[in-house]
């Protein structure tokens, strides 16, 4: 019986007369890779929100390892260990790859972060920093500023970004979205390598890759979870189809 | 690291003529005038903590100004005490005003920022004329504001207190260098690149724009301090708005969220005005003009626009030579 | 009740003012620090006016027109280069604005302050409701409520009014139907300049005409726009009314509390209700 990483009960989020999450509640086992999926404006990316504290008005609540997180702003649950990465990439892009990694390791090492020049405190940090930079494949671009990569090597950098705070929980916002086909498979596999041990949940449009990665998928339609099993059980489900095939025809 | 070689280019000759400059019998005015330079140039830094470093428009900083000019009046002044306490004392003043502005500046964001900080500012502005009277002076405000009082030397010599702003100023400067190339000072510029990724790798984003808000509001109030002593006066005037516009104007135009910005915008604007004062009488307006073209066509001022031209230059001749695709 | 009828001209006078900043701000997005100077200006240019031809008439369209065109001017050269960027660059270029026209009427009419003189017509006080009334006063409250009630109908009712209002919420879809949305910017800042023109050629008879008019007038304008909502014009109105009425009472009773109770209520309003006392869901009239 594992430890429950994440768990949503009766989350409601709502503008106005519409509700863009309408009554959400799920359980995410520890160490398992959840799939998220469902047609455009399902709500995907605002339960994504809601779990890692950017959408704070809500009903309901988060629980994360037993502990109620509901009130707790989204800075707290990255000690919580709650990593997020985002559909539009979120990089410091005047800094070079190499601060823009050394920050993220910064708040791994300590909450309280020196207004002096601490150069053993930056020697603490350069081990991580350079396992995070090779297994990104980003070493060769360390010095360069973040904003002048290509959109693939951005969005490698998000991740390793995401990663460095080494959080037991990973909430991926379309790793893949604008990724070229053919780097598809090694970011696959780069997601899959990073997976091993912690709890995630990924939002993917690309079918072929979610389904190979997540152990459970679970599907969303207007806001609510409509199905949820193994992968090749939701291939063949009848509602989710027609939830899809329905937003195909219109 | 090419942005700490182009700081220190910059930074080198300005200390040679701010060193050099009492070698070369220059009149009172000269001094007096290099003097205010650097203590604008101190409250502009302060001010380039929120406005470059976080990224924020902030009308109320003449309120930390005004109030650090005010604390060392009334500090040697009505209580007797000595001129580094009153310094001191114009320090936390400041940073305290930040503090408590901060309250209510820090919960909005964008425009209304400006406007609240704005707000803010003119209440200050409109007490310290009116209800606070007795304590400001009202529109008189307070004269004959004192100079440092350390080992009997007579500041009230202008090389002399030159000096003594020159070593302030130079204590500033070494502060702010530091701080810009600690980690926290990463921080703070990753917060201001974006805000959204830092907050969600667990930086208290709201905790660390408090306290470059406060850092900021203790710097102006000593610049404050600094201007009351050299003018040997305070009003009200350093509280209205304006002067945050001023501020605003000289920071921009040398380079806001840079080093030597700040610095070399109030050169700058201080230049020019007595340039231009020396063939017209309107120069504020001329300035307002060169200001206004300034913001169109070089809006990262002109150590943001140097430093940019700097970085082309080492790309180029590093691409010629090899060292990057 | 006189005091009632000068808190309701005062309050008249504040919407003619910020009337123009919080229409520019509803269609176009941007915060005009100048608006007080161009408000400064078009007292300025109805004085002379009014001076060389002696008609109020003369200087109150004069003023109107030329301070439309400064701002016209102001947009097409330093305002829609910037549009691009963040907003804060807007705002900060039109405080330097302000120094410009600042300097520019130091020029013309130096640095002392002018007296503008009452027309004759509406010079002199009726005796209404057992208080004397000034004649000029009541004016004031009629034109103001002409111009606001003008104002509606053209943002609500005409062609034009549809076209920015359409401009405001999509500009590049108005672009692409063909549409001048360039010119309309441009029409809607000059309308809102001119309406601080307005309000300067009609408050010259009242107070004296000085340079701080610019700097001192501008944080009225952000308090009628902050309580009524930036874009709202018939929140303009009932935060101008508002503002008037409780200054004319508040100068009356306990004069030195005014201007601290006004600036607490900004403060508590941009708090709370950054939207405006008077919110509405839609942002037009």
């Amino acid at each position: 019986m594992s430890d429950i990483a994440l768990k949503c009960d009766g989350v409601t989020v709502s503008y106005g007369a519409l509700n863009a999450i309408d009554d959400v509640s799920h359980s995410f086992a520890q160490g398992r890779i959840y799939g998220l999926i469902g047609p455009n404006g399902a709500g995907k990316t605002t339960l994504l929100n809601v779990l890692a504290g950017r959408q704070m008005r809500h009903r309901g609540s988060i629980h994360c390892f037993g502990a109620d997180i509901t009130r707790t702003p989204p800075h707290e649950r990255a000690h919580l260990g709650i990593g997020r990465s985002f559909q539009i990439t979120k990089i410091f892009a005047e800094m070079t790859v190499l601060d823009n990694l050394r920050i993220a390791a910064q708040i791994k090492h300590s909450r309280f972060q020196p207004f002096w020049i601490a150069p053993r405190y930056e020697r603490r940090l350069a081990g991580d920093i350079d396992a995070m930079l090779e297994l990104t494949g980003l070493s060769a671009r360390r010095d360069d500023i973040a904003g002048t990569l290509s959109y693939g090597l951005q969005r490698a950098l998000e991740l390793g970004i995401t990663l460095m705070p080494d959080p037991r929980i990973l909430l991926l916002d379309e790793p893949l979205a604008g990724v070229g086909q053919h780097e598809i498979a090694s970011s696959t596999r780069l997601i899959k390598a990073v997976s091993a041990g912690r709890t995630v949940l990924l939002i993917e449009h690309n079918m072929d890759a979610i389904m190979s990665l997540s152990e459970e998928i679970v599907v969303m339609s207007n806001g609510r979870v409509i199905a949820v099993g193994a992968p090749e059980q939701i291939r063949n489900d009848a509602t989710v189809r027609s939830v899809y095939l329905g937003e195909e025809e219109s | 690291m090419n942005a700490s070689r182009f700081d220190l280019w910059l930074g080198l000759p300005l200390a040679a003529i701010a060193l050099l400059l009492p070698f070369t019998g220059p009149s009172d005015f000269m001094l007096n005038l290099a003097t205010l330079v650097m203590i604008w140039a101190v409250f502009a830094i302060g001010f380039d903590f929120v406005f470059g470093l976080l990224g924020m428009v902030s009308f109320g900083h003449a309120s930390f100004l005004g109030l650090g000019g005010y604390a060392l009046a009334l500090a040697t002044q009505m209580w007797g005490l000595p001129f580094c306490a009153g310094v001191s004392l114009a320090i936390v003043a400041g940073a305290l005003c930040a503090w408590l502005f901060s309250f209510f500046a820090l919960r909005v964001s964008g425009i209304f920022f400006a406007l609240v900080t704005l707000a803010l500012s003119q209440l200050l502005y409109i007490l310290a004329d009116s209800k606070l009277r007795a304590w400001t002076g009202g529109a008189d405000g307070l004269p004959g504001v004192a100079r440092p009082g350390l080992g009997g030397i007579d500041f009230f010599d202008s090389t002399l207190f030159y000096w003594y702003v020159l070593a302030v100023f130079a204590l500033v400067m070494a502060a702010v260098v530091v701080l810009r190339r600690s980690p926290f000072g990463r921080v703070i510029a990753g917060i201001r690149q974006n805000e959204t990724r830092a907050e969600q790798l667990g930086f208290d984003v709201h905790r660390y724009k408090q306290i470059t808000f406060i850092v900021s509001g203790g710097i102006s109030g000593l610049a404050g301090a600094l201007l009351a002593s050299l003018l040997m006066y305070v009003n009200p005037q350093m509280l209205h708005w304006t002067t945050s516009g001023d501020v605003i104007i000289m920071t921009l135009l040398g380079g806001a969220g840079t080093l030597w910005g700040p610095v070399i915008g109030v050169l700058a604007f201080e230049v020019l005005k007595e340039w231009l004062s020396g063939w017209t009488q309107y120069w504020y307006g001329i300035l307002g003009l060169i200001f206004i073209l300034a913001t169109l066509f070089f809006p990262k001022g002109i150590v943001g626009e140097l430093q940019e031209r700097y970085g082309q230059w080492r790309d180029k001749a590093a691409r010629r030579d090899g060292r990057i695709s | 009740m006189s005091t009632l009828i000068i808190g309701l001209s005062l309050g008249m006078l504040l919407f003619l003012l910020a009337s123009g900043l919080t229409l520019i701000f509803g269609m176009l997005g941007v915060i005009n620090f100048a608006h007080g100077a161009l408000y400064m200006l078009g007292a300025y240019i109805a004085f002379d006016i009014g001076r060389h031809t002696g008609s109020f008439v003369a200087g109150l369209i004069g003023a109107t027109v030329l301070v439309a065109l400064a701002g016209a001017l102001i947009e097409r050269l330093a305002l829609r280069p910037l549009y691009d960027r963040p907003h804060f660059y807007q705002l900060i270029l039109t405080f330097g604005v302000i120094l410009v026209i600042s300097e520019v009427v130091k020029v013309v009419w130096g640095l002392g302050y002018q007296e503008s003189t009452m027309p004759p017509a509406l010079a002199g006080t009726v005796d209404m409701f057992g208080s004397t009334i000034p004649v000029y006063r009541l004016f004031v409250i009629g034109f103001g409520a002409l111009v606001s009630g003008g104002l509606f109908l053209l943002i609500e009712k005409s062609t034009f009014g549809m076209l920015v209002r359409a401009a405001s919420s999509d500009g590049e879809m108005v672009r692409l139907l063909g549409l001048p949305v360039a010119s309309v910017r441009m029409a809607v800042f000059a309308l809102g300049s001119g309406l601080a023109g307005v309000a300067g050629a009609i408050a010259a008879p009242l107070f004296p005409i000085e340079l701080g008019m610019a700097t001192n007038t501008i944080i009225d304008c952000f308090i009628v726009v902050i309580l009524g909502g930036l874009g709202n014009i018939r929140g303009a109105v009932a935060a101008s009314l508002l503002i008037g009425l409780v200054r004319a009472i508040g100068y009356s009773y306990m004069p030195s509390w005014v201007d601290i109770l006004t600036f607490s209520l900004l403060i508590a309003t941009l708090l709370t209700r950054p939207q405006g006392l008077f919110f509405r869901a839609t942002r037009s009239a």
